[in-house]
């Protein structure tokens, strides 16, 4: 049977840039639980990462007008680690 | 001119390969040999395999087609009692207890098609004709927002004029409008079946659901409701959530008006819809499954003649099906249902309901029935606060969350929770917390007096201390002025 593509934008080059920016944020921090999203208005829709994890403490970032990133366990970096991590994705992604 | 437009779309909109790229060497995925077939197979199923089926249904697996004809032609009433309340337990593991509820807005009832049982059909010149301008679609909007309502489903007519660059720009529309604390959080549409590119349109402006109902699924009565217009073709109809799928609108809406054939046979559809979607895109389903029986429309007397219309005790039947046969999936009853009939369906799985409904267009901001300018006849014609109140008496919260789709749960995401019974741990603390907002800024005295008690419940139900606390910070954030407070 044939799988078409949820997303159309998977296959942009931005993808993979944000799939290596997922697998390094798990190698530095296991047990992360992080969903990248593409912004559309008010839709977030899922694009990648993390589809199991139940969060009450979500962070929600918004990375440039079409991406952003949710972390479910943002406590697992360390706080001051934090802004430094989103404002290097935001200029990566902005590159 | 006008007829020349009509024409024009009739010949451009269907594209041939967008419907052949989804079908199985050459044949869409409605077997009729094979559903009836079934149907006759499990005509009369033991009592040992509808309870196996029920428990199937319990741990929340989607059943085999076989297994829904088994539940369809159940005969033993004593069995159909173990059905429904399997059917509230379902639903209360996935979702819990809260009822999400939307408003629909009817926008244009221009129509190129012949849908002999519709109201709206081309031909019917008692039908008072009209698309709302950007002011009035405002008006309509914040009429809306004003009554408390955050989730519409917005309706077009097929039509040139109702294309992808004008939804889209209703759809700007209504997320762009405030009133006071109100405002739409998400805008779910209900159109004619559009090519992938004119749905990414609509993707680009943040759609919440893109709903297509297939009417019936039998070919041949398809045919003959529909014999002219754009909506002849069964399969640019039967495909459209796979293209809306593949355009990145990964929530859909299917459904079937029941009354117009074998109300089996269309269950038996609805499945293998679910079950195609499911094959063609990673797991991924309908996002909600809706069933409108039909109802009497202006100058419309097929719907008097129909021999497929069901009974209410049938209806709550076949609802409970589909319950059971796609456990994990949002199930919506409209107020096209009397309120009394809503009140006995809703207890066997349903996840949402419209209330406060009014589909006559331009109808809100005029606050007035306009048979004239609706498709069909409502049945339940209760003000929002009235069925909020209701369902508070019947122990269910409503919820206006609309936090799924802001948070990257879409698509597979949504459905992986839902099917994993987890995403009720979300539903229902955001249920409170909208619940809240309602009772705060719309609600009358007496539902205030209902509903207060059901969120200290619902509180003290979570059974997470954390999110417990969370939300109890959450309330009184919102209490203190805040809104829009989700997890």
């Amino acid at each position: 049977m044939a799988q078409f593509p949820i997303i159309d934008n998977r296959f942009h080059s931005k993808h993979k840039l944000i799939e290596t920016c997922h697998q390094t944020l798990l190698k530095q921090y296991p047990g992360l639980q992080v969903r990248w999203v593409r912004i559309y208005g008010k839709r977030w829709a899922h694009l990648y990462g993390d589809m199991e994890g139940i969060s009450h403490q979500s962070l929600k970032m918004q990375l440039n007008p079409s991406y952003g990133i949710c972390i479910d366990n943002p406590e697992l970096i360390p706080s001051g680690d934090l802004d430094g991590i989103i404002n290097r994705l935001k200029e990566r992604l902005n590159d | 001119m006008q007829a020349a437009k009509v024409q024009e779309m009739i010949k451009n909109v269907i594209k041939p390969e967008q419907i052949e790229r989804y079908m199985n060497k050459g044949k869409d995925f409605i077997d009729e040999a094979y559903i009836d077939g079934l149907l006759l197979l499990k005509k009369r199923p033991e009592k040992e395999e509808i309870r196996a089926i029920i428990t199937k249904s319990l741990d929340l697996q989607r059943l085999e087609p076989e297994e829904t004809a088994a539940l369809l032609n159940c005969r033993d009433e004593d069995l159909w009692q173990e059905m429904y309340t399997a059917g509230l337990t379902i639903k209360e593991k996935v979702y819990g207890r809260r009822i999400v509820t939307f408003a629909p807005l009817y926008i244009s009832n221009h129509c190129v098609n012949s849908c002999v049982y519709c109201g709206f059909r081309h031909e019917n010149k008692e039908s008072i004709r009209q698309q709302l301008n950007m002011d009035e679609l405002g008006e309509e909007i914040k009429a809306l927002v004003s009554k408390g309502h955050k989730r519409l489903i917005m309706v077009y007519g097929e039509h040139p004029d109702s294309g992808a660059e004008y939804i889209a720009e209703t759809l700007k529309l209504a997320y762009s409008t405030k009133v006071g604390n109100g405002e739409i959080r998400r805008a779910n549409v209900n159109a004619a079946p559009m090519s992938i590119e004119d749905l990414r349109i609509l993707k680009e402006v943040g759609i919440g659901t893109f709903q297509v109902f297939q009417e019936t699924y039998h070919h041949r009565t398809y045919q003959k409701m529909h014999p002219r217009g754009v909506k002849a073709n069964y399969g640019w109809r039967l495909y459209a959530s796979h293209r809306a799928q593949e355009a990145g609108v990964d929530d859909v809406g299917i459904g079937a008006l029941f009354g117009l054939y074998d109300w089996k046979f269309e269950v038996m559809g609805l499945l293998a819809h679910t079950i195609d979607l499911e094959k063609k895109f990673g797991g991924v389903g309908p996002h909600t499954i809706s069933f409108p029986r039909i109802e009497p429309a202006v100058n419309t007397p097929f719907i008097e003649k129909s021999s497929y219309k069901i009974d209410d005790d049938t209806f709550k039947k076949l609802v409970t099906v589909i319950r059971l046969s796609v456990p994990y999936t949002g199930m919506i009853l409209t107020a096209r249902e009397t309120a009394r009939v809503r009140q006995e369906v809703i207890p066997v799985g349903i996840s949402q309901i419209d209330a406060g409904s009014n589909i006559g267009i331009g109808g809100y901001a005029k606050d007035a029935l306009d048979y004239n300018r609706q498709q069909f006849i409502l049945g339940d014609n209760r003000s929002l606060d009235e069925a909020v109140q209701d369902l508070a008496r019947m122990g269910k919260i409503t919820s206006f969350c609309t936090a799924d789709y802001r948070c990257g749960r879409t698509g597979n995401c949504f459905m992986g929770m839902a099917k994993s019974a987890k995403i009720h741990n979300l539903c229902m603390p955001n249920a409170v917390l909208t619940f809240k907002e309602y009772l705060l800024d719309y609600a009358s005295e007496e539902t205030i007096k209902v509903g207060a008690p059901l969120i200290e419940k619902e509180l003290a139900a979570l059974e997470n201390p954390a999110v417990k606390e969370k939300c109890l910070e959450y309330l009184h954030r919102i209490e203190a002025g805040e809104r829009d407070l989700f997890f």
